[in-house]
């Protein structure tokens, strides 16, 4: 069986999902805009799952041209969504997962912010 | 018996003070504070031994100035530091309890009372953790349920070691400790809980400084908020600055005017300097409100009275120094945080010393006359976001407060020594937790076969300067030429802000994790089981001792009944003898109650009691039956005899006899 790979391209949050339902146009053909929309969307639906790349596929790299074309505001503010999602106080029956990925993706945010001077 | 259905518990919220604690819970979609057996939502965080009891909050303060050396105050302040701490060595003077060093490395502080004529010792995390259960105790009164779970805060200005011994008092005192929080950051969800009853959830993102102000302790944090995420961009703060040092002026003050005045020292009368600082304290409440108090104490010392007028003014003068250094950490917090002055939407003020009006003044002159918020109640705003962060964490709570989220800070740079006495950072001071980096380090001579790694907090260059944590050895390291072993060093600091420092070597996979625990001055697993079991005890000597009380006043109460009796009785119903018998029974009872009764406990005076009463019974007897033959008597007693022998079981009374001789079925 076949799954879509769908990795979502907001700069600091280089999710893959596998995707086990069916998703429309108007948000697989969407560039990344708005990307708190798709990760939300994604991991809301409990059928899809968190693809864990194989080892040639670095989990957390930052996407800069990205990072550099979104404005400051909505990276924060996508930054503190994600953080109320994964953190590890919201997941208390898998901590240890969840401090791993909220650290990954902070220390992607500081660096973003360090850069950009946010 | 059935087991008991799973007994339903509370997660609160507890506000640890240097002066004052506060407890908070959140229950039926709401914030509680929740006010102690006297009534005050504050319970100061004394701590007292008398002779005969222990006695906790109000009730140990209030006897403060009859016994000064046996009533322990400012804990907090000795919390995970060293004897010889600076800070410490100036606070004792301050001090009119004993604090001792206890002589190990650690160099522990001890705290040194007198209780039921043994000199007996204290760890500070004992100290907190008895103010914690009775804080606990407050909650269950309340909610009617045990207590297990907790949130506890510290100055945001703590460091690790501080943390780690604060955490420790909340394990002494029973509690499962979900998290240690910073202040101003708990204070912060008050606020915006606050806020967003007033103006929907706010979608904007605001930043806002609190400042907290205590009475020992200082702090100042940013704050991000949006989509009810509370991101801390930057703290800063000093742990040793409250309310206390401005009483410790105004008292020094009224010292100096008293020894000009009387030409006599105040300063070794331990009973003279404590009323007197009450005064002072209450002077510097009142100068809040009015520009002028007279701070009066009769007969302080040596026969003297005692009486100076202190201005708002002079208050000011006396304290501006420390007001000044105040507003350092504000600037040095917008300067880390990257935001300008006007980004600054709301101004918090929480802490009982932040009503002082200069203190307020300079805030506001800081901010160019920019209103500050002072619509939470600076007193209760840190335990209520103390139990708003219980019910997200322990998962109670409606559905708006299971989506709010914390982001703290660690509040100092962490690292390593590296050769030369340098600190290699490795967490940056205003990181968000929990976080976790890794640096590689090698080996500085051939054939090194081991490393010592030693970690420090702060902000300065050279690890001299800064402040001490740990040290730990990685052992084994395959001998190779200096430079080649690849040893990865990992800092890791969970969501509590405490740290964990791992080392590893590459190649022989060989780890090492430091115990901080141990190397600096805190508390072994081993140590808070002991202090546990002490606790329990001494629990249940408080319920002994007031048991005994209880005992005590009956017996007491009893004995005035007992004397009034006899004077009500006249000498014709009343022989002689009896009198002097009934009379002797009683002085007996009074003499003992004043030498042996200082030791007794409840079952000796229950005895007491029914030694008295059976005295006055058989009295009592004699004199109703004074009309009936005494051989009448014998034949009732007969009678309720013959009931028994003919095989009835009902006495005269109406008592069945069998309810006394057999075991229930």
């Amino acid at each position: 069986m076949l799954y879509q790979l769908i990795r979502c391209n907001c700069p600091f949050h280089e999710t893959v999902f596998r995707v086990n339902t069916p998703i429309g146009p108007s948000i697989h053909g969407l560039p990344c805009r708005k990307p708190r929309d798709l990760c939300r969307q994604l991991r809301a639906d409990p059928r899809n799952e968190v693809y864990t790349p194989p080892q040639s596929f670095p989990p957390n790299r930052t996407n800069w041209t990205k990072a550099e074309t979104t404005p400051p505001e909505i990276l924060r503010r996508h930054y503190r969504r994600l953080a109320r999602d994964i953190h590890p106080d919201k997941h208390p029956d898998n901590v240890e997962e969840a401090t791993r990925r909220f650290q990954q993706v902070t220390e992607a945010y500081e660096a973003i912010a360090t850069r950009l001077k946010l | 018996m059935s087991p008991s259905p799973e007994e339903k518990s509370y997660a609160v919220g507890i506000d640890l003070g240097t002066t004052y604690s506060c407890v908070g819970v959140y229950k039926d979609g709401e914030v509680q504070i929740i006010a102690n057996d006297q009534g005050n939502r504050t319970t100061l965080s004394y701590v007292a031994w008398t002779e005969q009891e222990r006695l906790l909050g109000d009730a140990a303060k209030n006897q403060v100035a009859s016994n000064p050396t046996n009533t322990v105050f400012d804990a907090k302040r000795l919390i995970g530091r060293r004897f010889d701490d600076p800070i410490v060595q100036a606070d004792l003077k301050l001090w009119p309890f004993k604090v001792v060093s206890d002589g190990s490395k650690d160099d522990k502080p001890l705290i040194e009372v007198f209780y039921q004529g043994v000199e007996k010792r204290f760890h500070p995390e004992e100290i907190s953790s008895m103010i914690l259960t009775k804080m606990k105790q407050t909650g269950e009164a309340y909610l009617g349920h045990r207590v297990r779970e907790a949130v506890i805060t510290v100055p945001a200005y703590f460091n690790d070691a501080q943390r780690q011994a604060t955490k420790d008092a909340g394990e002494i005192a029973g509690l499962r400790v979900l998290r240690i929080v910073n202040e101003p950051t708990a204070a912060a969800i008050a606020y915006g809980l606050d806020k967003s009853d007033k103006s929907g959830v706010a979608e904007k993102e605001t930043h806002i400084l609190v400042f907290d102000m205590g009475g020992g302790t200082f702090d100042v944090s940013v704050l991000a908020i949006q989509d009810s995420v509370f991101e801390v961009k930057a703290t800063a703060g000093d742990p040793h600055l409250g309310g206390e040092d401005f009483d410790n002026r105004i008292l020094s003050h009224c010292i100096a005017d008293f020894r000009r005045k009387h030409q006599s020292d105040p300063t070794r009368n331990q009973r003279a300097l404590r009323r007197l600082r009450t005064q002072c304290e209450r002077a510097k409440r009142l100068l809040s409100t009015q520009t002028s108090v007279t701070i009066e104490v009769d007969s302080l010392h040596e026969g003297n009275d005692f009486s100076i007028r202190l201005s708002r003014a002079k208050f000011e003068e006396l304290c501006i120094d420390y007001f000044k250094k105040a507003m350092e950490p504000v600037e040095q917090c917008l300067k880390d945080s990257n935001l300008p002055q006007k980004a600054i939407t709301d101004i918090v003020m929480v802490g009982g010393s932040t009503r002082i009006p200069k203190v307020q003044e300079l805030i506001k002159a800081f901010f160019n006359g920019k209103e500050l918020c002072k619509s939470i109640n600076p007193d209760e705003a840190v335990a209520y976001g103390a139990a708003v962060q219980a019910a997200i964490v322990s998962g109670q709570g409606s559905e708006d407060v299971q989506n709010m989220l914390l982001l703290d800070v660690a509040p100092l740079s962490l690292g390593i020594e590296t050769a030369g006495g340098m600190m290699q950072v490795l967490i940056e001071r205003n990181s968000t937790v929990p976080t976790s980096k890794s640096q590689d380090f090698t080996t500085f001579e051939d054939y090194q076969d081991h490393v010592d790694i030693s970690v420090y907090e702060g902000e300065r260059a050279m690890v001299k300067d800064n402040n001490f944590l740990g040290k730990f050895t990685l052992k084994d390291i395959p001998k190779s030429l200096r430079g080649v072993p690849k040893i990865q060093v990992t800092f890791t600091i969970d969501t509590n802000g405490i740290l964990q420092v791992r080392a590893e070597d590459a190649k022989s996979q060989k780890r090492s994790e430091i115990q901080i625990a141990n190397e600096k001055g805190r508390l072994t697993q081993n140590d808070i089981q002991k202090m546990l079991q002490e606790a329990e005890k001494y629990k249940g000597e408080d319920e002994i001792s007031k048991g005994d009380m209880l005992a005590k006043e009956e017996l007491k109460v009893y004995m005035q009944r007992f004397e009034k009796g006899i004077q009500d009785l006249d000498d014709t119903k009343l022989q002689r003898e009896d009198r002097e018998r009934l009379e002797g029974k009683l002085a007996d009872a009074y003499k003992w109650l004043e030498n042996d009764g200082l030791k007794a406990g409840k079952p000796e005076f229950d005895g007491k009691q029914k030694e008295l009463q059976a005295v006055m019974n058989t009295v009592m007897l004699k004199i109703n039956r004074s009309q009936t033959e005494f051989w009448d008597q014998q034949v009732v007693h007969h009678e309720g005899e013959k009931t028994i022998d003919k095989g009835g079981f009902i006495l005269h009374c109406g008592v069945d006899i069998r309810d006394l001789i057999e075991d229930p079925q």
